[in-house]
């Protein structure tokens, strides 16, 4: 969906003009600032006050701490909401809200296939035509929380920060300086500061990485068969290996007594796609078509209550300088197609 | 045609089998092993001195809930009425509807597996239920949780190497491993090192 | 005394398939035919290994003395069932699905005995073993462990 505001970026009709990422950033930062300025002036207001000479009472102070909490809370809500569409498409938000289903699709309240008990219905995987070839996968993994939740910490620690701190220079300007709170400001400072560094490098990762998308000939996989697989990755960077495969686990979940242990073995794991450095280029994604063969003694997708059998194609890329990204994408292999005639 | 006959047997083709599967060492498949010093009977005299209402603490995979499968049937021979509630990991609140706890009489033994997991709210609740309608109440627990402490679950290498051989006592797994490193590496956790000897009977297989 | 429960796969073979007819006969003995209340006969996989049970039944009879024209449950009984399409009989490391013919008698005072055939379905060969991931969640502040 296109959105309706957005600063540092000039409308032209429907089209939008300027950088993107610039606009997100610019945006961000813009809420960050007021954020942080709500957090101070509100903390220096309160701190005013309780000085034996308030400059406020009555009605102006209420609406002084009124406008100083409004721009808190639009300042962090503001810069979240900024940081989870900084770097994503509309696609890519799409497939993001999509994750929760398809996630469903090996969640406990599965159906089966229909002839097929206890196999996974592929239809979650089979309602996304692709571009190039049948289906475009659903991707299953997205650390954008954890961006979401690194900012939500930066943002809170750092207003905590800055109001001790103005605690600290109110005790200084009337002379009684608050050693106590000033050391304690400063060890405050120091962990903010490494909480923005911690964000900032999550956030570089997070969206440094472009979509991948994947698609496939055709599903369900049978064993034995060849597939077609067309990989596309996004985005502009350096990328010194590019990894894609094909991965088998079998998952068992213990849940005797008050324990739930939930245990996950690889049992396959085979390299579809092996690629050298190469560096991707803003709006042209780095392409390439492979051939997936499924073992013709693979086990088939299986899911019950406790007990699953998963099958995944897995892209794992190393970009330049940069934590190693890996996306999921969940497949549904069949048993083999022989059924005896001898009945 | 091939006839095989028997009684109460679960039959596992050679290949499947493994002495450490869940289905082998889960509570109720395994009795729990207790001290010389202490038996099941000593145990349930011990909670009904104690009015009924007692605890067993111990920590993860030292065999509590094993423990309870061992004694509830002992109890329930004693003529309590056992109801049993089992929390897992983040489950703050018993459950239980009001139309229930007030169908508890003093006959009743309210069961609850993983007490530490109540909220503190949870518990006067549950204690003010218990007191109100004069039921017991047998909790498990990681730490003391304010009732009488009727047993402590401990591992010691001797108890686990009781336990295995009771779980494979043909077997010789026990030669192929350190019990007491692995005891060690998985702090004390039976259960843990159970299923650590399951991964060991399977790399023999391959 | 207990119960001796006889039970045979017809034309045993080491594997079967998806759409194959299975052919089992079963027959009760050493007991009284007023002893018995009810007999099961169930063609059903379960699961094993590291993980709690899990089970499906694809056949399932229930016998009583008033379904038999004596009034007998003890005499031999054939039963043919076509096999489903999945899941295949499968030996993994942690997971392993057995599929097996299960039969069960209800006595009297509430006692109860079961024997169980287990067979192959489909050819699909055990896994190599590779790597190991454990997420453990039991209290607050258990950790994930990492192999």
């Amino acid at each position: 969906m296109a959105r309706l505001f957005r600063l540092w970026q000039k409308k032209r009709g429907d089209r939008r003009t300027g950088s993107n990422a610039a606009g997100s950033l610019g945006e961000a930062l813009f809420f960050a600032v007021l954020f942080l300025l709500g957090a101070v002036a509100l903390a220096a207001v309160l701190t005013s006050q309780l000085s034996e000479a308030p400059h406020l009472s009555g009605w102006s102070l209420w609406l002084v701490l009124l406008v100083l909490a409004s721009f808190l809370l639009i300042g962090g809500a503001g810069f979240v909401l900024s940081l989870l569409h900084f770097g994503a498409s509309a696609e890519r938000r799409s497939a993001l809200i999509r994750r929760a289903g398809s996630m469903e699709l090996i969640g406990d309240g599965v159906a089966s296939s229909p002839g097929y008990p206890s196999v996974p219905r592929d239809v979650d995987l089979t309602d996304s035509p692709g571009t190039v070839l049948e289906y475009r996968l659903p991707v299953v993994q997205s650390p954008v929380w954890r961006v979401a939740a690194s900012a939500v910490f930066c943002l809170l620690w750092n207003a905590a920060t800055a109001v001790l701190i103005v605690l600290a220079l109110e005790s200084y300007v009337r002379d009684e300086f608050d050693w106590l709170m000033a050391t304690l400001a400063g060890v405050m400072f120091v962990v903010g500061g490494w909480s923005i560094y911690h964000f900032v490098r999550q956030l570089f990762d997070h969206t440094g990485v472009g979509p991948t998308s994947v698609e496939i000939s055709d599903l369900p996989l049978r064993p034995g068969q060849r597939y077609e697989v067309f990989l596309a990755q996004a985005g502009q960077m350096s990328i010194d290996s590019l990894q894609v495969m094909l991965v088998c686990e079998e998952e068992a979940t213990f849940s005797q007594g008050t324990d739930v242990r939930t245990e996950t073995r690889r049992v396959h794991c085979a390299c579809v796609l092996e690629e050298p450095a190469f560096t991707v280029e803003p709006g042209m994604p780095y392409e390439r078509r492979c051939e997936l063969i499924v073992p013709a003694a693979a086990m088939h997708s299986f899911r019950a209550a406790h007990n699953a059998i998963h099958w995944k194609l897995i892209v794992r890329g190393q970009p330049r300088r940069r934590t190693a990204f890996e996306r999921t994408f969940p497949v549904i292999v069949y048993p083999p197609a022989r059924v005896a005639t001898s009945a | 045609m091939s006839i095989a006959f028997g009684s109460s047997h679960a039959a596992v083709a050679a290949e499947y089998r493994n002495p450490f599967a869940t289905r082998h060492i889960r509570p109720g498949a395994v009795e729990f092993v207790f001290p010389s010093e202490e038996s099941a009977d000593s145990l349930v005299r011990r909670l009904e001195a104690a009015a009924w209402r007692g605890a067993i603490v111990g920590p993860h995979g030292s065999g509590k809930s094993t423990l309870l499968e061992t004694l509830l049937p002992r109890i329930e021979r004693r003529g309590r009425c056992v109801v049993r509630r089992t929390l897992r990991a983040g489950q703050r609140s018993l459950g239980v509807p009001a139309a229930e706890r007030r169908a508890w009489g003093a006959a009743t033994l309210l069961v609850v597996d993983g007490y530490e997991q109540l909220s503190w709210r949870s518990r006067l609740g549950l204690l003010w239920s218990c007191r109100r309608t004069g039921c017991g109440l047998l909790a498990t627990s990681h730490r003391p949780v304010g009732l009488t402490t009727i047993f402590r679950t401990t591992v010691t290498e001797c108890l686990a190497r009781r336990v295995v051989e009771r779980i494979a006592p043909q077997d010789d797994v026990l030669r192929q491993v350190d019990l007491c490193d692995l005891l060690d590496r998985r702090g004390g956790d039976l259960r843990e090192v159970l299923f650590d000897l399951y991964d060991v009977y399977e790399s023999r297989r391959s | 005394m207990e119960p001796l429960i006889s039970l045979g796969l017809r034309e045993p073979r080491p594997v079967y398939f998806p759409g194959e007819r299975l052919s089992f006969e079963y027959q009760i003995d050493a007991v009284g035919p007023g002893e018995l209340l009810a007999c099961e006969a169930s063609v059903l996989w379960t699961t094993m290994g590291k993980g709690d049970e899990d089970l499906g039944v694809h056949y399932f009879e229930r016998r009583t003395p008033a379904d038999t024209e004596d009034g007998d449950l003890r005499p031999l009984r054939q039963v043919e069932v076509i096999l489903p399409k999945s899941p295949l009989s499968y030996c993994g490391i942690i997971v392993k699905i057995q599929w097996c013919v299960r039969v069960r008698i209800f006595l009297r005072k509430g006692k109860e005995s079961f024997f169980e055939q287990p067979f192959q379905l489909g050819a699909v060969p055990p896994p190599e073993l590779q790597q190991v991931r454990v997420e453990s969640s039991s209290t607050p502040d258990e950790e994930t462990v990492e192999q």
